[in-house]
This record gives structure tokens, sequence and C-alpha cells, in this order.
């Protein structure tokens, strides 16, 4: 049953069935860096995203040896350690017959998807953290928080401590206002008439 | 411009009924909008005959060289999606070789446009909708077939390769996603035996670990999934269905103590700690249908290949002798710089 009001397909069935996850907001609070295991308790810790174990933990067939996720101290990104391991690579053994080294993880199949979106939401977070903390660097001071609260139509009583993301952040209010800027600029060189929906 | 998008709407998928269309032996009697249809059909310039050419060609199975790249260049470029939707379906035709009424060639058609061979051209048109219309409206990517399909992007193949790190790229790939020249580096050990042989098929039980694989790993994983995750309400603030898996916040993995407490089920880390028996019976118990041999296999490869079983069992030891009540987990000592 489609909710009153909501448009027809919105609730339509996805084609396949894949993981997926809408990181809507980011949450402010972060785990401790050091998973602490206690002898008898009901409670649940949580363990850091940025801990060396989050992956192998989670997912032990696909890291059975113990391999080190991404994690704090890494002289990398979290973006760019990901992608190192998702590489497909040339077999080293040159007699063989497949070019392509074969990979536990690609061959994975489900597992391998959940990994990938439990993967990407922590890249997305990494990502978010790092504007939340570096916020002078991206010199989020140029952007009076008073006139974007009073563009966005916010109430001007609400105005806290935003964290501003900067045009880079996919997604992001100021990446998505300078695509549309984009947008609008090849249309007046291309199209004559234009309609836009919202 | 509404009216542009209703018409090109029309053009693509107007509902053809395939059974009006199945007596190729009778006279063609063209449907109501397919003069109009016709009228409307791109002319086809000097370009246009290599693409039917190559596409009866490539349906008689002969192995033309080249034939792919010629078709999708003769073809795509200049053309509308339109035209070139007519000439798939012009080739479909042209293939069929259904004997008595079939036409001599597409090239003929289309130079001379007189009121007959504008009856004949609809006649290959009506066939060839019959026999790709129903793959054409459902799943059509199912039924790919490259003797027709024409809108063929060629990517290349993947036989670039990073000097750094040996990755495989396609030839227009952006360079430097691999390893950032060389900058990254993660140690990635080779799997366990039994895992490898379960992934690339070669295991009697790799069939049934690779379909319920996320079960398998559920059996052995040492934490737990957690999210505050977003719900849909219907009307009376039920949960409704929830067509995407939607979180606010941040994912996390949370682990457990060591012991449950008591009257509670042993779960995730904790299995690791029972004996090998007990081991076996709670993780058959936690999922249906697993195949309890292919379970054992997996649990003797977990208990001496990885380190942090062993890790966790010798604190497990020491925990219980002394006053301690509480353990750190340091990260294996795998390098990943």
């Amino acid at each position: 049953m489609v909710p009153a009001g909501e448009h027809r397909g919105r609730y339509n069935t996805p084609s396949r069935n894949n993981p997926e996850v809408a990181v809507v907001f980011d949450d402010t609070a972060t785990a401790p860096r050091d998973i602490v295991i206690r002898q008898h308790d009901d409670k649940l810790s949580r363990i850091s995203e940025y801990h060396a174990s989050y992956d192998t933990l989670q997912y032990p067939l696909l890291f059975p040896g113990g391999e080190n996720g991404y994690h704090f101290g890494s002289p990398v990104t979290c973006m760019k350690h990901y992608a190192y391991i998702l590489m497909l690579r040339k077999s080293q053994n040159p007699s063989q017959s497949a070019r392509v080294r074969f990979s536990i993880l690609h061959a994975s199949k489900g597992l391998f998807q959940q990994f990938l979106v439990d993967m990407a939401a922590k890249t997305i977070s990494e990502r978010l953290l790092y504007f939340r903390t570096h916020q002078e660097e991206i010199r989020a001071e140029a952007y009076s928080s008073l006139l974007d609260q009073a563009a966005s139509g916010g109430s001007l009583n609400d105005v806290g401590r935003p964290v501003r993301l900067p045009s880079s952040f996919f997604g992001g209010p100021r990446y998505m206002y300078n695509r549309q800027q984009d947008a609008f600029a090849i249309l007046r060189r291309y199209v004559d008439f234009r309609a836009t929906l919202s | 411009m509404i009216l542009l998008i209703g018409t090109v709407k029309i053009r693509l998928v107007h509902p053809r009924n395939p059974t009006q269309a199945r007596p190729l032996l009778h006279p063609p009697t063209p449907a109501p909008y397919t003069t109009t249809f016709i009228r409307e059909l791109p002319t086809f310039t000097s370009p246009q005959p290599s693409g039917i050419s190559i596409s009866s060609s490539s349906s008689s199975a002969e192995p033309g060289p080249s034939s792919s790249t010629a078709s999708s260049t003769g073809v795509v470029s200049g053309t509308t999606t339109t035209s070139s939707a007519v000439i798939l379906t012009a080739a479909g035709g042209d293939g069929g070789d259904d004997g008595d009424d079939s036409d001599d060639d597409g090239e003929d058609n289309s130079n001379n446009r007189g009121p007959s061979s504008r009856s004949r051209q609809s006649n290959s048109r009506y066939r060839g909708n019959n026999r790709y219309s129903g793959m054409r409206r459902t799943h059509a990517a199912f039924h790919y077939d490259p003797a027709t399909f024409v809108h063929v992007t060629d990517i290349g193949n993947l036989e670039r390769h990073c000097p750094h790190c040996d990755a495989l790229a396609f030839p227009n790939e952006r360079r430097g996603i691999c390893c950032n020249s060389g900058k990254v580096f993660a140690h990635v050990p080779a799997p366990p035996p039994l895992l490898l042989e379960l992934a690339n098929g070669s295991h009697q039980y790799s069939q049934h670990y690779l379909r319920y694989i996320m079960q398998f790993n559920g059996l052995f994983q040492f934490t737990s999934f957690a999210a505050d995750i977003q719900f849909m309400s219907d009307n009376h603030g039920n949960r409704a269905w929830n067509p995407n898996f939607k979180v606010l916040g941040q994912v996390y993995h949370r682990i457990g103590s060591l012991f449950p407490s008591s009257g509670q089920l042993t779960k995730f880390m904790q299995i690791y700690f029972l004996s090998q028996s007990e081991q076996l019976s709670r993780r058959r118990s936690i999922f249906d249908g697993l195949n309890p041999e292919l379970i054992q296999l997996l649990t003797a490869m977990m208990n001496t290949e990885n380190p942090y079983v062993a890790q966790f069992k010798s604190a497990v030891s020491t925990i219980q002798h002394s006053s301690t009540r509480s353990l750190k987990v340091r990260s294996n000592m795998y390098s990943t710089a």
C-alpha cells in the first residue's frame, strides 16, 4: 500500500535486492578509539570505524587472516585505501591463462556488496568528520552562517554551530548549487527554451 | 515542447499486438499508425546501407571482420534514437528469411520511396516488430543479441595496467585511482586454501557457500551491525514497507562482552570460546539450511587461521585467572603503508 499523498512509483520494489545505504545526517558522536571488551556485560560497546580491526571482525570470511582495514594514523585517506583494495590486478603468474588475479573479495557476491556499502558509509563519515574538524581550512568563516540560514529559509533563532560542507563534497548543498549554476550556463548557450520542474 | 515529447514517446513505445502481426503469409495490412510512422522516417542517406548490410550479414552468422565497429559507427553517428531503432527493426525483418514474401534487401527499400515500396517496407518493419517487440518492451537487456543490438559503446578491454601496483584498467580510465602513483599500499595476503577453493568454484560446496555467503559470514562475525535505521511508517504509525535501507547518523559495529550474561545465548564472538562441538551445534542453530559439514570446515579454518580467535582465547584464559575485568584489542600488525 502506498501512503496517501505519495507518488505511486516511489515504493516500487527495487529491481535487484541490492544493499544500499543513504547517509542522511552525520551524528557528531564518535566512538572511543580502542575496542574494550568487558567480561560480563549486557551492554554492547560500539567499536570505532577507524579501528584497523573493524573490517575483519565484521567480515571474517572476506579477511580471514585478520588483515587491517583503514585506521587512523594510516597515511592515506579512507577512500584511497579502499580504492586500492577494490582494484582488479594483473595475474602474477604469467603462465596462468587468466590475466586477472583472482580476488576473494570480488568473488564473494552478496557479502562483497554488503562490504562495499558499509565501507562507502565509512568513507563518507570519515570525510564529514574531516570537514567538521577542519572548518578553518575550508574557509567556512567566509560564509556567514546568518546569511546562509536566512537564505535557506530557516529561522534565525536556530543558528547554532553548523558544519559547512565545501562545494567539493558530493551531494552537499554547495555542490548542488554549483552544478545547477553550471547546468544553466550550458543551457544558455545551447538551448533556446527551457522548462524546469521542481 | 510537451507535444514534441508526446510524439517521440508514441514512436518509440507504441503498443503493438504481436498476434496481429503473426500471419506472415498474408499480404501485409499495415496498422493505422504505420503510414504516419513511415512518413516520418528519416531518409536513408549514403552511409545508411552499411548499417543494414552489416546487420543482415551478422544475422546470417557470417564472421565478418570489424562488423560490430562498422555497424556502430554507421548507425549511431548522426542519427537520433528513433532512426536507429528503426534500423534495428528493419535489420530484423531482413534477416528473417521467411521465403515467399521477403524483400530484396534494405537498400532497395530505402532508395525508391514509391507507395508500393512503402508498403513493403512497412511489412518488413512489421515483421521486425513481431520478433523483437516483446523483448523491447520488457527486459531488453536480458535478451541482448549482438547481431541486432546497435547501441554498443566500446570501452575497450581491461588491458592497461598500473606500473606501480599492477592494477588493471580500461584504456580511458582515469589514472591514479588505483594506488595514487604508488603512494598507497595495503598488504593483501593470500587467502586460506579452503576459502580460495570455495570462492573460485573448485570446492564441492562452492555453490552453496556463494549462495549463502552472507549467512555464513553471519555465523562467524565477531561484531554485530548497528545503525539508527529510519523506517517509514504508515498512517497508523506502524512500520510500513521500506524500499530503501536508510540510516540516520553513523553505521557502526558493536561488540559484546566476552561471556554472555546468565540465561543468554552465546552470540557472535562469544561462540568462539565454546568447545569445538558446542561451537558447531550453536552455529548450526543460527540459520536453517546451511550445510553442517561446511560449517565444520569453516569453524576449523577460523580457529587455525584467524589471529583474533587466538588473541581472544588467550585473553579469556588470562582474564579468568586474574582480577582484570576488561581487555583492549590491538589491531593485527600487518603494515598498511
